[in-house]
């Protein structure tokens, strides 16, 4: 018996063993690491267990976990966080959404509007210690054109290509007046990366994450956290700093960006010091806003607009589109997604105010008319017949679900009978791309800075397949000289209202909440510029 | 005992092969492309289309199947694209702070359940007994996120005692390592005590008035010695299977208390991976789970054995 008893305890303690084999270890990293806190597996562990580093790093939280690291890739939210304090491009935006030169040290374009020429600023480093040269510019921006949704339409079949070691010319088939922006954006970022980085590149993204910024990639523990430190070899440019561009100073050793998805843990890790800065709503705000140790930064976060099928059995029909238009009111929506007045602001155009070339009334008649009597006049014509409009969204990020309530609401006081199709964001993603699956989708777009970036005016998303459209969005993006912009882009935006490839909703801020002793934190779009931000000890 | 574990243990086969099928077609079934979640917003269609057909989405259901299949019997569950490694290796890493989790939960558990199920059993509505009463009313009403909301509050932000999220493995030191982990261990170890102590008590009561235990009184034996080594022992076989059954479910639920905690484990990871559509981590980790559903099931029946000779084992 006790032999019996015995062979069962000693089986019974392998598996004991086995499970405390657990105990010894966690998820192992992604990416190259050389930081001794990189042992610990959580980024909190790895943040709070080194009280030497205290002062010198910045603790920023991610909401939403990120499935690549590949600038081009950026789609937004997270990855563009991370990115964009790792690589730079050719350009980058000030706080007016103006691009200025970063790593390109001036550019000339041709009269027709068809030749770029970009000279590079010499003696920059990459954070492998390569200088960057026109074959690296050459090589990430080609990859980036093709690979970036964004960039695709506007730049065809032209490439860019090295002239000498500091020189690279694009050369396009049609004039363009918006490439300055384009390779600004901070989504689909345009980001240089080593020669060798883009040949090594897997379809589904670069395997290094090389960039030229103040800060280089160390770590990234996939859905924990992304380690950079200071790249001591940044050359910063001379002009003042403002968004995105100009001088940029990384004044801390270490930056974490730790995944947190859970909004009240995110909020509590903030409160008990481990989070530098977090993310604020209208629940949090009464908690924070009269602490004397937490300043709060108000910035344009995102601009909601109202997406048309236009391939579905109803919206295909423009009378439809202008039905739906004619009842939104604005006000309600955008209360819905913020929860407070302070935090939304109406605006007819569909660019932000603050991008002085591209914003625009013309048209802005058809913008939160609040007139129920009209879209049901309008829903006549059509012929509705009681047919349902299937409302696409998602509960998982944003706030596409308030908001989408709140359209339903308006649509049924106007008689049309809705119905709401909640996904998971990978769900909605490609129900969205299927012209028989949805007919409406309320969302978020980031930083809107030239027609082109404007998807919804683009026929792989929600379907725009219209001439006039596609003419005036090209006569915009061509025109040559102030006057004549102005002109393309007032044309541009009046048959905007009038085709409704979407219906603008206005514009969203954000709150961040950071403590008093982080310094220098600046914000565009709501993603963070950690150069320049100190960390008093 | 060798023949029986090898029973159990092929056991396991048909059960993982039906539970492969069923996962396989749920996550191909569900709508939701990696390919698009990869390229993202405005991601026109040619590009969608030829990256499914770089990442092998375009072979047909039943080839990945068996593909998928023929690797995973020679150990190889794939690759995530994700994380860029293999799945056996991803699934090595983050199982770790879930068993940890696992198991520290459970010590709470006991330490908690097994001294209050006993003397509430001792001493019927009594002190221990009133307290059990409201205790396991609590436990198992309160729920689990909520206790965490409230543990974070108290403990992490107003007193600083402890983080309030985030894993640190033991290998940085045992302090630190029980740091992390003691929140999450006791918002999930709360409703496990509660369900263990009543487990105990009703067990314990059930043998209370047995022969053997008036024996032993008779016999002068301590009433302490009688509980622990008369009556819990023979009680112990409801008690184990209760404790087996909530270890199982804490190893295959623990996604919100990752979540919420933050901690590097399965749950979050099988969280994650159905957001991106990483079909072979997804698939990898419930094989995995149930695999171990299974074994703690084995463990618990050779316990059996183990407490109680009347119990035999045989292949």
């Amino acid at each position: 018996m006790k032999s019996y008893r015995s062979r069962i305890g000693l089986t019974l303690g392998a598996l004991l063993l086995a499970f405390a084999s657990g105990c010894s270890d966690g998820p192992d990293t992604t990416g190259a690491s050389s930081s001794a806190e990189a042992k610990a597996s959580s980024p909190a562990a790895a943040v709070s267990t080194d009280t030497q580093t205290q002062g010198t790093q910045i603790k920023y939280p991610l909401s939403q976990s990120l499935p690549t690291l590949d600038p081009h890739l950026s789609l937004g939210g997270s990855n563009a966080t991370v990115v964009l304090n790792i690589y730079e491009g050719l350009f980058a935006f000030n706080e007016n959404y103006e691009p200025v030169p970063m790593l390109a040290e001036s550019f000339d374009v041709s009269e027709d509007g068809r030749t770029y020429t970009f000279k590079l600023r010499q003696g920059v480093k990459f954070h492998n210690g390569k200088e960057m040269k026109a074959e690296d510019v050459a090589a990430s921006l080609n990859r980036w054109k093709d690979t970036a949704p964004r960039a695709k339409s506007s730049f065809g079949e032209a490439s860019f290509k090295e002239d000498g070691d500091y020189t690279v010319v694009l050369e396009l088939k049609d004039p363009k007046n918006d490439i300055q922006a384009q390779l600004s954006h901070v989504l689909n970022f345009a980001a240089i990366m080593p020669k060798e980085t883009i040949d090594s590149a897997l379809p589904d993204g670069v395997t290094e994450y090389i960039g030229t910024g103040p800060f280089k990639f160390v770590e990234w523990k996939n859905d924990q956290y992304v380690h950079l430190a200071k790249f001591d070899d940044y050359r910063p440019v001379s002009s003042e700093a403002s968004g995105f561009s100009g001088k940029k100073e990384a004044l801390v050793q270490d930056v974490y960006f730790t995944l947190a998805t859970d909004n009240a843990t995110r909020f509590s890790s903030f409160l008990a010091g481990d989070f530098d800065a977090v993310d604020i709503n209208s629940d949090t705000l009464p908690q924070v806003e009269n602490d004397p140790n937490i300043t709060l930064i108000k910035d344009l976060s995102s601009d909601f607009n109202l997406v048309f099928n236009k391939k579905s059995e109803l919206f295909s029909n423009v009378k439809y589109r202008q039905a739906v238009t004619a009842a939104l009111d604005a006000d309600q929506i955008l209360l819905a997604v913020t929860s407070t007045p302070d935090l939304y602001r109406l605006n007819p155009s569909y660019m932000y105010k603050e991008n002085a070339q591209w914003y625009s009334e013309a048209g802005s008649e058809a913008y939160n008319q609040k007139d129920p009597d009209k879209a049901k006049k309008l829903l006549e014509e059509a012929g509705y017949a009681g047919q349902t409009v299937r409302l696409l969204t998602t509960k998982e990020t944003g706030n596409f679900y308030n908001a989408t309530l709140m359209l339903q609401s308006q649509l049924e006081q106007i008689g049309v009978k809705t119905q709401i199709d909640i996904y998971d964001y990978a769900t909605m993603l490609t129900k969205r791309g299927e012209e028989g699956s949805w007919d409406l989708y309320l969302g978020p777009f980031l930083v809107p800075s030239t027609p082109s970036q404007l998807l919804y005016l683009n026929p792989t998303y929600g379907f725009a397949d219209d001439a006039e459209l596609a003419k005036l969005l090209q006569n915009a993006t061509s025109a040559i000289g102030e006057d004549k912009i102005k002109q393309a882009n007032d044309e541009l935006q009046a048959y905007e209202w009038e085709y409704l490839a979407a219906a603008k909703i206005g514009d969203t801020y954000k709150y961040t909440a950071i403590r008093s002793d982080l310094k220098g934190l600046t914000l565009l779009g709501g993603f963070p510029n950690l150069a320049n931000t100190s960390v008093n000890p | 005992m060798g023949a029986y574990l090898l029973k159990r243990i092929g056991a396991l086969i048909p059960t993982l092969l039906i539970m492969s099928v069923i996962v396989f077609l749920i996550v191909y079934l569900i709508p939701g492309d990696p390919a698009r979640v990869m390229l993202g917003e405005g991601a026109d269609e040619d590009s969608v289309r030829q990256l499914r057909q770089q990442m092998g989405l375009n072979e047909p259901l039943l080839r990945q199947y068996v593909d998928w299949a023929l690797s995973a019997l020679r150990g190889d569950m794939g690759d995530s694209y994700v994380l860029r490694k293999p799945v056996t290796q991803a699934i090595l890493e983050y199982m770790r702070p879930t068993l940890s989790l696992a198991v520290a939960a459970e010590v709470f558990a006991l330490a908690i359940a097994l001294p209050l199920g006993l003397q509430a059993a001792s001493r019927r509505g009594g002190w221990a007994d009133r307290l059990l009463s409201a205790y396991s009313l609590l436990g198992m009403t309160v729920p689990g996120f909520l206790l965490s909301l409230f543990l974070v509050l108290l403990f992490s932000v107003k007193l600083h005692w402890l983080p309030v999220s985030g894993y640190a493995p033991l290998s940085t030191g045992l302090g630190n390592f029980l740091k992390y982990l003691i929140l999450p261990a006791v918002s999930v170890g709360v409703l496990m005590s509660a369900l263990i102590a009543r487990m105990v008590r009703a067990s314990v009561l059930e043998v209370r008035n047995q022969d053997y235990v008036r024996t032993a009184r008779a016999k002068g034996v301590r009433e302490t010695r009688i509980l622990y080594r008369h009556m819990l022992r023979n009680a112990l076989i409801p008690i184990l299977t209760v404790v087996g059954g909530t270890f199982g479910t804490l190893v295959a639920g623990a996604a919100i208390v990752e979540t919420i905690f933050n901690i590097p484990g399965m749950g979050q990871l099988l969280v994650s991976s159905v957001s991106h559509r990483d079909y072979a981590v997804v698939q990898g980790i419930v094989l995995v789970i149930a695999g171990m559903y299974v074994l703690v099931n084995l463990a618990v029946d050779l316990l059996y054995a183990a407490v109680d000779p009347r119990v035999k084992i045989r292949g």
